[in-house]
């Protein structure tokens, strides 16, 4: 077939993982930017629906943490976790899953 | 020239079994995972899909079958099994959540009078306990199971040029679905619009992320290169908005030719693509990029052209067109050798309907040209009078021409004001698009929707320019939280322009609201003289928008009305509190909770 494609995304060396502060501080750095503000005004304890979050901004953010951290999670991810703070965990919770996961 | 969209593909089938007719790119990991379909399966996959469809229906062939399926090829084998047994389809998303699209779904079923639904037999059994719970017992929900027999069965349908191929739903109210009837004959008009404006090429490539089971993406990017007997190469909207570069990826790996997006995914994919992810892309196949659905901005198209001029994305790609479902797409569209037409008015005669050149020492607002008329007539008519009106006025676009739909189903009165409407000096059959523009030098430019135009005092007052000034006049006024409309009773001779507006977290306490409101209507005030509007303060994300993140200004205007807004501070007019509905108040005739006493 003549319009196979020719290359493919390539798969880049893993990134390290981050620890929960790392995280949540990386987290407001990418809420902030779909959300067109300064990440000093991003709360982590404030539900991002405060901060007006629509679905293009929330299913980009579930994209970053896909691209960045290897893991796959629902675009409700902003409504199941409403704050920075409670996304952050969740992420800390499921790496630490993958990490012992990988190490057993 | 075809006839119908079954000859396309049969003559595909025949004359190039083995090209791919689809490629769906799946997430799969880091990387997009090709799900591939020739033109021999696709036309093998319709023909069971027919043969079973007149195996197994029940009751009257002339009512239309619904196609839930989530979007994979498997949406586009249905479709075309349709076509394939003559029958009137229906092309919706499945409602995979409950809420708003189950209602949306409910609502197609109850106005189209649906005789089957086909999906998938992972949703057969859910999908039959929903037609059971509706009420709708006679409705057969099949899933055809791919058994590779029974293709030999198949006849050619015997259809006619002007039978209803599909039913295009509009995203319209949820309340009132409107249908669309889309001809055979209207079909193969518009994709001979869409050869000759975009000029595409036999076996053309086209490469998009937009959602299979509508008007761009289903018309432009699905349907048109099966007519073309090219590829359609396509991905899910959720797998481009989380990684826009994957639209980039798509035409560089696939030598996409063509693609469509509305103005907000080209602003996301230049903002969102990393230097990294746009190194070694080569976009230089990619002819014809449409720009379309909403209002084209002129700095999208700038952003986006350079941002990608170093992958070799030429500037005159990006293409700005207008369509619209009742026109069955395309209505006009630029030129896909020269870059976009940009004109700067000047915006108070714009508010008096004139396009006129911007002059230094006045406000101006620049237009993106939508282009030509691409196969159908266009007539900017007085929307009150129906005059036709002269070069260079804007009023209501008015479409004549074989693209033009038969009407929305099961709706004579509304497809006689819409699809039947005649100018002042007798001139008929003209549809009314609702959109309001102006035609200078033959190039036709969009200024917003009759709707949602306010008209004060003869003057055009467009909803998008009032909130920006009311957004621009303080910090707390949340950029893009607003939503303008007018309000009054049906037959009232006046209106009211109403905003609701999003205020800002203040981390220094509250804010003075009613001083805020009143500042909003200072603005409304000196800028449109515009003296005691309704101004109602909201939190943020009050404001409703559609995944699109276009206003949803008729939402907002009924919720208003209905008193379902949660308020933080409002200033009305009086007739405007008047027809806000009061809340839960016990109807005098309810029926009394307990017996009378005796």
């Amino acid at each position: 077939m003549s319009i196979a494609p020719d290359t493919r995304t390539a798969i880049r060396p893993q990134t390290p993982v981050l620890a929960p502060a790392d995280l949540e501080k990386w987290l407001i750095d990418r809420v902030a930017f779909h959300l067109h503000r300064p990440a000093r005004e991003i709360d982590p304890t404030t539900p991002l629906a405060d901060y007006g979050i629509d679905s293009v901004a929330a299913i980009g953010i579930c994209g970053e943490i896909e691209e960045r951290h290897l893991l796959a999670v629902p675009p409700t991810l902003a409504y199941d976790f409403p704050t920075v703070r409670a996304i952050a965990g969740h992420l800390a919770e499921l790496l630490a899953v993958g990490d012992a996961g990988a190490a057993s | 020239m075809h006839q119908t969209l079954t000859e396309a593909v049969r003559a595909g089938a025949e004359q190039h079994p083995d090209r791919l007719a689809f490629v769906y790119l799946h997430e799969d990991g880091r990387t997009m995972r090709p799900e591939e379909l020739t033109y021999a399966e696709l036309d093998r996959r319709a023909r069971l899909i027919a043969t079973r469809l007149r195996q197994e229906s029940l009751g009257d062939p002339s009512r239309p079958v619904l196609l839930l399926y989530p979007p994979t090829l498997d949406f586009v084998t249905a479709f075309l099994g349709c076509f394939y047994a003559g029958r009137t389809a229906i092309p919706a998303p499945l409602p995979d959540e409950p809420g708003e699209r189950l209602a949306r779904v409910s609502g197609i079923l109850r106005d189209a009078s649906v005789g089957a639904v086909l999906t998938l037999p992972e949703h057969r059994q859910g999908l039959a306990a929903w037609l059971a719970a509706s009420g709708e017992q006679d409705v057969v929900c099949l899933a055809p199971e791919d058994d590779g027999e029974d293709t030999a069965l198949w006849f050619p349908p015997q259809v006619r040029a002007d039978d209803i191929a599909f039913l295009q739903y509009s995203s319209g109210s949820t309340s009132q679905p409107k249908g669309v009837m889309v001809t055979h004959a209207n079909l193969a008009a518009n994709q001979e619009a869409i050869h000759h404006a975009m000029l595409t090429t036999p076996g053309v490539v086209t490469g998009s992320w937009l959602p299979l089971y509508h008007d761009m993406g289903l018309i432009g990017m699905t349907l048109h290169p099966l007519w073309m007997g090219g590829t359609s190469v396509q991905m899910s909207p959720i797998s481009f908005i989380k990684q826009p570069h994957r639209w980039l990826r798509m035409i560089h790996d696939y030598r996409v030719e063509g693609t469509a997006s509305p103005d907000f995914g080209y602003e996301l994919c230049a903002r969102r693509t990393t230097d990294e992810q746009a190194e070694g892309l080569d976009l230089s196949s990619l002819r014809v990029a449409l720009n379309g659905a909403e209002p084209v901005r002129a700095a999208t198209i700038r952003t986006f052209t350079a941002r990608f001029a170093a992958q070799g994305l030429r500037p005159e790609a990006l293409f700005p067109c207008y369509g619209l479902a009742e026109n069955t797409l395309l209505a006009s569209a630029g030129d896909t050798t020269a870059p976009h037409v940009e004109l700067a008015v000047d915006a108070h005669l714009l508010e008096q309907h004139e396009l006129r050149p911007a002059r230094p020492d006045r406000v101006s607002r620049t237009l993106v040209g939508c282009g030509a008329p691409a196969g159908s007539e266009v007539l900017i008519v007085d929307p009150m009078t129906r005059q036709a009106l002269a070069d260079g006025q804007v009023g209501e676009i008015w479409l004549r021409g074989p693209s033009v739909a038969r009407g929305y189903w099961n709706r004579p009165e509304a497809t006689d004001e819409t699809f039947r409407a005649e100018t002042a000096d007798g001139r008929t059959g003209y549809l009314r698009t609702g959109d309001l523009g102006g035609l200078v030098g033959g190039e036709l430019f969009v200024t917003g929707r009759i709707k949602e135009m306010l008209i004060h005092h003869g003057r055009n007052l467009y909803p998008q320019d009032i909130e920006q000034a009311v957004q621009d006049s303080g910090p707390a006024l949340r950029r893009g939280g607003g939503a303008v409309f007018t309000v009054g009773d049906e037959e009232g001779d006046r209106s009211h322009v109403v905003v609701v507006q999003e205020v800002r977290p203040n981390q220094q306490g509250e804010h003075d609201l009613p001083a805020l409101a009143a500042s909003v209507q200072t603005v409304l005030s000196r800028r449109f003289q515009l003296p005691a509007a309704s101004v109602v303060l909201v939190r943020p994300g009050a404001v409703r928008k559609t995944t699109s993140g276009k206003t949803q200004r008729t939402l907002m205007r009924r919720l208003f009305l209905d008193g379902a807004l949660s308020v933080l501070h409002q200033r009305l007019e009086r007739p405007v509190a008047e027809l806000v509905a009061r809340p839960a108040e016990t109807p005098e005739h309810s029926a009394p909770l307990a017996a009378p006493g005796r």
